[in-house]
C-alpha cells in the first residue's frame, strides 16, 4: 500500500505545467479562422486594397465590392470544399495584391461592373485557398464564420483608411498604399516573401 | 470483482437508445422545459443561419417589417414544427439555402414586394420548424418545450431586427446603412460555406 502511495506522492510533485487550454483546441475552429486572414499578408494587402478602392470609386462601389468579395469568396470556398482543382492559385493570390494595389495607386475609375468583375475573380482565388483547408478543420463551421468576418473587417479598414480620400493630401496617402500593396504583391509573385 | 463492472459497461454499451438529432433533456418543470426549448435555435448553425438573415433582412427592408410579418413567421414556425416527423435530415440543408436566399436580399436591399417577404418569413419559420423537430413525432415532447422552441425562434429573428431597425432610424448614418448590407453579406459568404459543407 505504501509504495503506490510514495509512487503517487512523486507523480504528483513531479507535474509539469497543466495545458488545459493551449490553444491546441482552437485549430481548426473559429480563432484559426479568423487568424487565417489576419495572419496571411497575401490575403490582408488584397482585401485591404478592396477597401481602399471601394472608397475610391465611391458611392455605389463603396459598398458594392464588399459585399461581392464575401459572398464570391464563399463560391470559391465551396469549390475548395467540393475539391474542385482551381490553377494557379497561389498566382491569383499574389496578382490580386498588384492588380488592386495599382488600381488605388492609380486612382482608376472603373466602371462599377469592371470593378466588381475584378474583385469577384480575385475572390475566387482567395475564397479557394480558404475552402481547400476547411475540410480538416476541427470545427469547419466555426472556421468559416471566423475566416468570413475577419475578411469583412479589413475590407471595412480599407474603406476606414480610404476615406482619406476627401482630402488631397490624404489621397496622396492612399495612393502611397496603394503603391505599397501593389509592391508586396510582386514580391509574393517573385517568391521574394 | 473486476467482472461485475465490466459485465454491466457491456451491458449499457449493447443497449443504445436511438439516437436523434435535437434530443432533449428537459427539467421536470415548465420553466426549465421553456429555456431548453429555446436555446434549440440559439445552438444550431443552420437554425441561426436561417433566422438571423430573416431579422437582418426585414430590417434592412422595412423598420416595421418584423411587427408586420411576426404573424406570418409564427404561422410557419407552428405549421414547420406540425410537419416535423415528416422532414428528412436535409431539412437543415434547407434551411441553410432558406437563409442564404434571405441573406442575399439583404445585402441586395431592394424595394422587394410585402408578398415576397411575406413568402420568406413563411418559408424561413417552416423549415426552421422543421429542422427542430425533425424526427421528432408530433406530440412527443411537453407542450412548454414546443412553446420555448418557438419563442426562442422568433427571439432569434427578433434581435438581428431590432438592431437593424433601431440603428436606422437613431443613427441614420451612411456607413451604418452600408455596415447592414455588408453584414448581410457576411451572414450570405457563411451559409454558402456550410451549405457546400454539408453537401461535399
Amino acid at each position: 500500500m505504501t509504495r503506490p502511495l510514495f509512487l503517487a506522492a512523486i507523480a504528483l510533485l513531479a507535474a509539469t505545467a497543466a495545458h488545459a487550454h493551449t490553444g491546441h483546441g482552437l485549430d481548426g475552429g473559429f480563432l484559426t479562422g479568423f487568424t487565417h486572414p489576419l495572419l496571411g499578408w497575401d490575403h490582408v494587402i488584397a482585401m485591404v486594397a478592396v477597401g481602399l478602392w471601394g472608397a475610391f470609386l465611391g458611392s455605389p462601389a463603396i459598398w458594392i465590392l464588399p459585399i461581392t468579395f464575401p459572398i464570391v469568396m464563399a463560391v470559391g470556398g465551396a469549390l475548395g470544399v467540393a475539391g474542385v482543382t482551381i490553377p494557379m492559385v497561389e498566382t491569383g493570390i499574389a496578382a490580386s495584391g498588384i492588380v488592386l494595389g495599382l488600381m488605388v495607386a492609380f486612382g482608376v475609375r472603373a466602371q462599377l461592373w469592371v470593378a466588381a468583375l475584378l474583385v469577384g475573380l480575385f475572390a475566387i482565388f482567395h475564397g479557394h485557398a480558404h475552402g481547400t483547408e476547411l475540410p480538416s478543420a476541427a470545427n469547419p463551421y466555426a472556421y468559416a464564420a471566423g475566416f468570413v468576418l475577419a475578411t469583412g473587417l479589413l475590407h471595412l479598414a480599407g474603406i476606414a483608411f480610404g476615406t482619406l480620400t476627401k482630402s488631397p493630401a490624404g489621397t496622396w496617402a492612399v495612393r502611397a498604399v496603394g503603391v505599397v500593396i501593389a509592391a508586396a504583391g510582386a514580391a509574393f509573385l517573385t517568391g521574394i516573401a | 470483482m473486476i467482472r461485475r463492472p465490466a459485465a454491466a459497461t457491456l451491458a449499457a454499451a449493447t443497449l443504445p437508445t436511438a439516437a436523434a438529432a435535437h434530443s432533449f433533456a428537459p427539467g421536470p418543470d415548465p420553466w426549465s422545459q421553456i429555456i431548453s426549448g429555446a436555446l434549440v435555435p440559439l445552438s444550431d448553425p443552420a437554425l441561426l443561419l436561417a433566422l438571423l438573415p430573416l431579422g437582418l433582412t426585414l430590417g434592412i427592408w422595412s423598420t416595421e417589417g418584423l411587427p408586420r410579418l411576426w404573424p406570418v413567421l409564427a404561422a410557419g414556425l407552428v405549421t414547420g414544427a406540425a410537419a416535423g416527423p415528416l422532414a428528412g435530415l436535409s431539412i437543415a440543408f434547407t434551411a441553410i439555402l432558406t437563409g442564404l436566399a434571405t441573406a442575399l436580399m439583404g445585402a441586395a436591399a431592394l424595394a422587394w414586394p410585402f408578398w415576397l417577404m411575406a413568402a420568406v418569413a413563411a418559408a424561413t419559420g417552416l423549415v426552421t420548424g422543421m429542422t427542430m423537430l425533425e424526427g421528432h413525432p408530433f406530440g412527443s415532447l411537453p407542450t412548454t418545450l414546443y412553446l420555448g422552441m418557438i419563442g426562442g425562434a422568433l427571439l432569434t429573428v427578433a434581435i438581428p431586427f431590432v438592431l437593424t431597425a433601431t440603428t436606422r432610424t437613431v443613427i441614420p448614418a451612411p456607413w451604418l446603412t452600408i455596415g447592414r448590407r455588408v453584414a448581410s453579406s457576411w451572414l450570405a459568404a457563411i451559409a454558402l460555406m456550410l451549405a457546400a459543407l454539408r453537401f461535399a
